[in-house]
């Protein structure tokens, strides 16, 4: 469907922004580029729209080479990071643009307008301007003027950057559910890392312009490859070990002797839901003090302290637990548990 | 209530100035236009329509049909040479959007007449341009570049392409280039996305400056009696001439009289226009 060459650009007088990215995305798949601002995902999908070239490396759609093609001539539609409505167009000439350019017929461009405005939840909308929009309903707009053309491909730039959190939650479902069912191919950029497991097939973690990593949802959340990565995603504590003899080695809590050969030093990471508490020592356990529980909702978050002030960020299910802060119990941690990157 | 006293405290020198300096002239105007006159051009206390009446006739037409084109000329040329200019200073880096909009008011720190005779020293036959033509071989004899429509065409186009070029700057320089980038994607060529987004999303600014050029253009005489020299009669020079020469103030003033309700009709239909369409201006 897409395939990115080995794609370089820089802007004039600068560093590189992307170096050498290589990427293909399926028919009907949804793949999010992850990525800090400014690490060049705008430029990324620019260059895919066709609204930049790249200084190297190519652009291929269906097997066809799009690299010096204009925008106005891909198969790809885009939903602007600020929607970038026309404002002197209502809701509906906003939508039928792409249609009209192509000289559709008015009656079948009245007809698939109406079909799009149900689609997106705007009946009744049409005749507005842009500016007596609110931002979720700007978005749908955005959504619809693109969808109508039937893109091959669908870019979306920060689609839900700029709603309130509420709103991005429901819509993240949304888009996710309107692309399932119309079998259409997305590729969708955010800063944020939760919106990207939460609604991509494949994950792609841009960092410097240069690809981290890529994979599958859970694949990036429990097997982060780099300390970027973990610490991108979802949150993480770090340790560092150093072998002692053999299998045993010192780290920030203590002893820890694994059963696998490893290096003499290297850095594992742990999610704080992985991080166990017990009220008595058991082998590979740690003592610590409790402190700041913060409650949030079905879960409770709490910081464990270690006698040399070490500090370990947990998590537990909030139901049936009796935390306090002050109280002194056991971390206990798994073999298993610990992501080893390097 | 005593800040709204206030309030026209702060008012009362513009007030006073604007009564002083443009009311009162007009309404003097007004009055001199219903004024009779003797053989010797002096006013009197008779009152009359004839003047009017004689905007009535052919001749008097043809003037003011004559300046109506060539302001019209005029505005159109500043519109079609302005446009490319604002909006290439609205695309550049801010710092030299600065310098670009300073140079293109620099011109008014010097006096419109020692502007226009410079236009002369240009264009007359012993000229700088017949001399560098003539110099270079590409003429035989000089060119008739002065005392024509078209030397003031080109003398009324540079006065006037600022009041052009600024108000569409204001207008360009608004304009999102996310909106020409949307619109490319949607499969816009350049042509469409000139005339559908830059277009409509700069009309504030072509309707402001083809007034801000139209409506003075009608009123300036020296550049037609200085570029044009006594063949082309215009509104502006006309009226002049009825003051000067003439010695006929009622019907000069009744010539004026009409240039202020034409002018005061383009400003109404100018802000008839305004407020609908432009809704979307104001929030964004
Ligand atoms: N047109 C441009 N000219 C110069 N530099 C640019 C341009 N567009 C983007 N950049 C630079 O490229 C980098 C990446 O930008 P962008 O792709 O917008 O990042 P992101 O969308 O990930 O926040 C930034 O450092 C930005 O300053
Ligand atoms: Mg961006």
């Amino acid at each position: 469907m897409l395939e990115l060459c080995t794609i370089s650009k820089a802007f004039l007088k600068g560093q590189p922004v992307l170096k050498d990215i290589s990427l293909k995305v399926e028919k009907g798949e949804f793949l999010a580029v992850l990525g800090p601002s400014g690490c060049g995902k705008t430029t990324l999908l620019r260059i895919i729209a066709g609204l930049e070239y790249p200084d190297k490396g190519d652009v291929y759609i269906n097997g066809q080479a799009m690299t010096h093609l204009p925008a106005e001539k891909r198969p790809v539609n885009t939903v602007f990071q600020n929607y970038a409505l026309f404002p002197h167009l209502t809701v509906e000439e906003n939508i039928a643009f792409g249609l009209k350019i192509r000289k559709i017929e008015k009656a079948q461009i009245r007809q698939k307008v109406k079909e799009m405005l149900s689609l997106v939840h705007l009946e009744g909308l049409g005749k507005r301007y842009p500016h007596e929009l609110s931002g979720g309903q700007k978005q749908r707009v955005a959504l619809a003027r693109a969808l109508i053309n039937e893109p091959q491909l669908l870019l979306l730039d920060e689609p839900m950057a700029a709603l309130d959190e509420s709103l991005r939650k429901k819509m993240q479902v949304e888009l996710k559910k309107l692309q399932r069912e119309l079998e259409l191919t997305f590729v969708m950029v955010t800063h944020d890392q939760e919106e990207a497991l939460a609604m991509a097939d494949r994950v792609l973690l841009l960092y410097n312009g240069q690809i981290e990593q890529e994979g599958k949802p859970h694949e990036l959340y429990y097997t982060p490859k780099s300390r970027f990565a973990a610490e991108f995603i979802g949150q993480n504590n770090f340790f560092h070990f150093s072998q002692l003899a053999g299998q045993e080695y010192q780290f920030e809590l203590g002893r820890f002797i694994f059963t696998q050969k490893l290096p003499p030093s290297f850095t594992a990471a742990i999610r704080p839901e992985k991080v166990h508490l017990s009220t008595t020592s058991v082998e590979k356990s740690y003592p610590v003090e409790i402190r700041n529980i913060i409650f949030r909702g079905a879960n409770i978050f709490f910081t464990a302290v270690t006698h040399d002030g070490f500090e370990i960020l947990g998590e537990l299910p909030a139901e049936n637990i009796q935390l306090e802060e002050g109280q002194e119990v056991y971390i206990h941690i798994r073999e298993a548990d610990l992501v080893i990157i390097a | 209530m005593r800040q709204s006293w206030f309030k026209y405290f702060l008012l009362m020198p513009g007030t006073l100035w604007l009564g002083l300096f443009v009311a009162f002239p007009t309404l003097l105007v007004f009055l001199t236009s219903f004024l009779s006159r003797n053989t010797y051009g002096r006013l009197l206390w008779e009152f009359q329509i004839d003047t009017y009446l004689r905007l009535f006739q052919w001749e008097e037409w043809i003037v003011i049909l004559r300046s109506l084109k060539l302001s019209l000329e005029v505005t159109v040329v500043c519109l079609i040479t302005g446009f490319p200019l604002a909006y290439y200073i609205s695309r550049v880096k801010k710092s030299i959007q600065l310098f670009l909009l300073l140079l293109v008011v620099i011109p008014f720190l010097t006096s419109s007449l020692v502007r226009t005779y410079a236009w002369i020293t240009l264009l007359q036959k012993e000229g700088l341009i017949n001399r560098l033509l003539l110099s270079l071989g590409w003429i035989e004899e000089p060119l008739e570049l002065l005392y024509n429509e078209a030397a003031v065409l080109l003398g009324m186009t540079y006065m006037f392409l600022p009041f052009m070029v600024l108000p569409l700057y204001a207008a360009l320089e608004k304009l999102d280039t996310s909106l020409l980038d949307a619109a490319r994607d949607l499969g816009a060529g350049a042509i469409t996305v000139f005339l559908k987004i830059i277009l409509p999303m700069s009309r504030q600014g072509i309707l402001a400056g083809s007034l801000l050029v139209f409506v003075p253009s009608l009123g300036y005489f020296f550049i037609p009696d200085l570029l044009g020299g006594n063949r082309t009669l215009l509104m502006s020079n006309y009226i002049a001439t009825r003051f000067s020469q003439a010695r006929d103030w009622p019907f000069g003033a009744t010539l004026s009289v009409l240039l202020i309700l034409l002018t005061l009709a383009l400003v109404y239909l100018f802000q008839k226009k305004n407020p609908k369409d432009n809704a979307h201006e104001k929030k964004v």
